[in-house]
């Protein structure tokens, strides 16, 4: 055991009460729950439904954050253009607006009378709102900021030199983008996705601002423990404490080393 | 300045804060040419605008051509992106990919070419097997030894089949018994490659031993051009004499003797007729070592102590620290016989006649 | 515009707080009132502070069902308001609150965008499952309500959203971005220039039924009774008859 592993007390209590701070709702949260009633709470439809539709969404936004993140946290890293920190700015504003305007902001947007949603439904039939589809949009506003911070900073902290080399044995821009600069960010990029992923998972006011709420089409489990809150807080429980379960046990199966981690 | 159809011939006028670099450079097919100067004279900057990776700015006007195809031409606008080229470059920092393999990085230019995965691994191959890699290609970069590393940039850099060779100091962050067997590969290397090959190096021992012909490169300027032996033999200023190891100081003669202005100590010289300031130059082979203090014709004898001792082709050159840093080439046999080694105390000898001194 | 944004950004915050002026002694006398309540309950409050410049009135607004927790969970309220019998009842059944009033009612009704671009004329028309329709959650009273309207309609309708607060629904009704849904009167006069009432027939409406009572454990009964009084009283019934609630 090397000296540094013992930590100064200030910073051991800190970190205690830190720590306490994740444990205590979660001891408090097991303390309420129906034990007894968990396997029909659980596989009651609308539990099981509002599971199938968390995990679809959750998944399909961290997938097109991820498609659209990583191009994006490229151009901003990389490319100097005017209004770049207007625009990074733009980028992480979903992280600081309570979730619910965000969804107001997208109906305004992509809605049906939406400044895109309109000529949109009117060229394509396409209609966000009120559909899967819209709870996807919405994950992914929320959670694509995420990845975009996470890597946006491996790559501004790439000093460009391997990348140099790479262009210089013949790779493209594309390749060099493809073969070096993701590769490198690998561990921060995956932070990003897990980061995305675990966001949408739990993201409930844009979604049920902008995608409504309807078992098995827009009712994700946020949504389900949200509506059974008052109604049936047994069953509230039951679904909080599934998604605790799910995101834990993700978390754990992907492991540190996963995400950026040598443990 | 001619263009030549085969080789490399770059006019660069960059300036930057400190000075503008100002050069031109003729490279021609089949010959190595080495950039020669301290840090910070602008060598680096000079090879990443021939590969097309550094920045231009504004006020810069450059023009590259090889084998006639103009790659910038700030007056035209023309700019070749670095991937389209094929010019090669190896760093002092190998810059190997640490997430692919040895073999999938000597593979990286053909695979980058266009060439299939398995095809590039072939024409990769054939590299690795050239510089004795074979039995690294499973290894990751982070696995390997500062030489082995190199090699593999080295070998990485000549897959892309580039039309001119740039290297940038590929031996400087190697320990010295490194530096010497993989300065045998890159000589070997730089032999069979056969366009222009451009080498920035700030060590004299690599400049003499890799290239035909010497640039040397202060503060952004070519202050001397030659073979190496032209440049040994007549150094142009005090760097390239302190580089080439021909010892040149500054002092004030009077009455046969010289009182250096940097150094305590007082040479001996032929010419009493000599009064002011003067400038002595000492070749390294008229310096003598001895054991101890030598008897004789020898007027200049000083107790000094060996700081460094290098090989240098077939002599060897020993660095004595004070009172008056000189350097000194002698034959491996000396070393051994005197048993030379770094603060081991040594006496030198120069005969006055073989001092040279002109007015400063 | 404006209107529905906030609507819309204050969809989901289960309880919001009334002005506090802060009483130089006492504390507040602390009313919990249903959310479709918040604009008649804040006149409420106005009117009945300025009328009783010794007592300060305290009102904070939530689901129905959500405020019926804080009572049973303790909260120090001493009048209560829901938009449903069903919680009142629960805290009838627990001796928590006495003898509840119906004070006002609201009527369930059927509203479209102001030009009503799915062009809908009937309740029959809310099985088209290409138009957007959406009610209440069935958590909630109006998803009751709503329900109830439906299934006495016979009529399966083809729902896209059930919003978990009457407010959100009304304001996305109000936005355009559904074609129809069933929402209470006082919503209506909340958004009179975006909203338009579709006429349902004889027998269908579903009267929802405002019960009041103050909360047993109340600290201060007699301020309690005072605050129900004047909201019973002629006044308060205008006040509420201005909002859009229905006689009692």
């Amino acid at each position: 055991m090397s000296p540094t592993r013992r930590p100064p007390w200030i910073l051991a209590v800190l970190a205690t009460i830190g720590a306490a701070l994740f444990v205590l709702p979660l001891i408090g949260l097991l303390g309420v729950t129906p034990w007894s009633d968990l396997t029909s709470l659980l596989t009651d439809d609308v539990v099981t439904d509002a599971l199938r539709l968390s995990l679809v969404t959750s998944i399909a936004a961290a997938i097109l954050a991820t498609v659209l993140g990583v191009p994006l946290a490229w151009v901003l890293s990389r490319i100097d253009f005017r209004g770049r920190s207007l625009l990074r700015a733009i980028v992480t504003l979903p992280m600081v607006l309570p979730p619910v305007v965000g969804g107001a902001a997208l109906l305004f947007a992509l809605g049906r009378r939406g400044v895109v949603g309109e000529p949109l439904a009117d060229a394509t039939g396409l209609v966000l709102p009120f559909s899967t589809w819209g709870v996807i949009i919405a994950n992914t506003f929320v959670a694509m900021p995420f990845l975009v911070i996470t890597v946006e900073g491996a790559m501004s902290s790439l000093d460009g030199r391997h990348e140099q080399a790479a262009a210089s044995l013949g790779a493209s821009p594309l390749t060099v983008f493809r073969r070096v600069t993701l590769p490198m960010i690998g561990p921060s990029l995956r932070a990003g996705i897990v980061l995305a992923w675990a966001r949408a998972l739990g993201e409930f006011g844009a979604t049920i601002t902008f995608a409504g709420n309807l078992q098995g089409r827009t009712q994700t489990l946020p949504l389900a423990v949200f509506v059974s809150l008052d109604s049936n807080r047994d069953a509230a429980i039951a679904i909080s404490l599934m998604m605790v379960v799910i995101s834990v046990a993700v978390l754990v199966v992907l492991g540190g080393r996963w995400w950026g981690r040598t443990a | 300045m001619s263009e030549s159809l085969n080789g490399l011939t770059a006019r660069i006028d960059v300036p930057r804060s400190e000075f503008t670099i100002d050069v031109d450079l003729d490279v021609p097919f089949g010959s190595t040419t080495a950039l020669l100067g301290p840090n910070g004279a602008g060598k680096s900057s000079i090879l990443t605008t021939i590969a097309g990776l550094a920045d231009i700015a504004d006020d810069a006007e450059v023009r590259v051509v090889v084998d006639g195809r103009v790659l910038t031409d700030t007056s035209a606008g023309t700019w070749v992106p670095p991937d389209q080229r094929r010019v090669g470059i190896v760093f002092q920092e190998h810059r190997l990919f640490d997430h692919l393999s040895v073999l999938d990085n000597v593979a990286f230019g053909p695979r980058s070419a266009g060439a299939r995965s398995s095809a590039a691994r072939r024409a990769a191959t054939q590299w690795i097997d050239l510089l004795d890699l074979g039995a690294l290609v499973k290894r990751r970069p982070h696995e390997l030894s500062g030489g082995e590393a190199q090699r593999v940039a080295i070998a990485r850099t000549l897959a892309a089949e580039p039309h001119v060779l740039l290297l940038d100091e590929p031996l400087a962050a190697l320990d010295v018994t490194t530096r010497s067997e993989i300065r045998r590969v890159l000589r070997d290397q730089l032999r069979a490659f056969p366009g222009p090959r451009l080498l920035v190096t700030h060590d004299p021992s690599d400049a003499f031993l890799l290239a035909d012909r010497l640039l040397v490169i202060e503060s952004g300027r070519i202050t001397q051009a030659g073979t190496p032996d032209e440049i040994r033999h007549s150094p142009a200023t005090p760097y390239v004499a302190a580089l080439t190891g021909t010892n040149l100081y500054v002092g004030r003669a009077d009455d046969g003797s010289v009182e250096l202005a940097d150094h305590d100590h007082r040479f001996t010289i032929t010419d009493h007729t000599l009064a002011g300031a003067v400038m002595l130059t000492v070749h390294p082979n008229a310096v003598s070592l001895h054991p101890a203090q030598p008897t004789g014709s020898q007027r200049n004898t000083w107790a000094a102590v060996v700081e460094i001792v290098e090989p240098l082709g077939d002599t060897v050159r020993v660095t004595l620290g004070g009172p008056v840093p000189i350097a000194v080439d002698v034959t491996p046999e000396a070393v051994a016989a005197l048993g030379l080694r770094p603060d081991e105390p040594v006496w030198a000898a120069v005969k006055a006649t073989e001092i040279s001194v002109s007015p400063a | 515009m404006a209107r529905i944004t906030t609507a819309l950004a204050t969809a989901a915050v289960v309880s919001v707080s009334a002005v506090s002026c802060g009483g130089p002694d006492d504390d507040p006398v602390l009313v919990l009132a249903a959310a479709s309540l918040t604009d008649a309950f804040a006149t409420m409050e106005t009117e009945f502070e300025a009328a009783n410049p010794d007592l300060d009135i305290e009102v904070s607004f939530g689901g129905s069902s959500a405020l019926q927790v804080q009572v049973e969970e303790g909260a120090p309220a001493d009048v209560v308001a829901f938009a449903d019998a069903s919680p009142m009842a629960a805290l009838v059944d627990d001796d928590l609150v006495d003898d509840p009033t119906v004070f006002a009612t609201n009527a369930l009704v059927l509203v479209t965008p102001a030009d009503n671009p799915g062009g809908v004329t009937s309740l029959d028309d809310l099985t088209n499952p290409d138009l957007l329709v959406g009610v209440c959650a069935p958590q909630v009273p109006c998803g009751r309500y709503a329900a109830e309207l439906l299934d006495r309609a016979e009529v399966d309708a083809s729902l896209d959203t059930q919003e978990p607060d009457v407010r959100s629904l009304a304001a996305k009704i109000a936005a355009g971005e559904l074609d129809a849904g069933l929402v209470y009167a006082t919503d209506v006069d909340a958004f009179p220039d975006e909203l338009e009432l579709i006429p349902l027939p004889d027998g269908i409406a579903v009267r929802a039924e405002y019960p009041i009572a103050a909360v047993s454990e109340s600290s201060r009964p007699d301020d309690a009774e005072r605050f129900l009084d004047f909201v019973l009283s002629a006044e308060g019934r205008q006040i509420l008859a201005d909002a859009g609630f229905g006689e009692r």
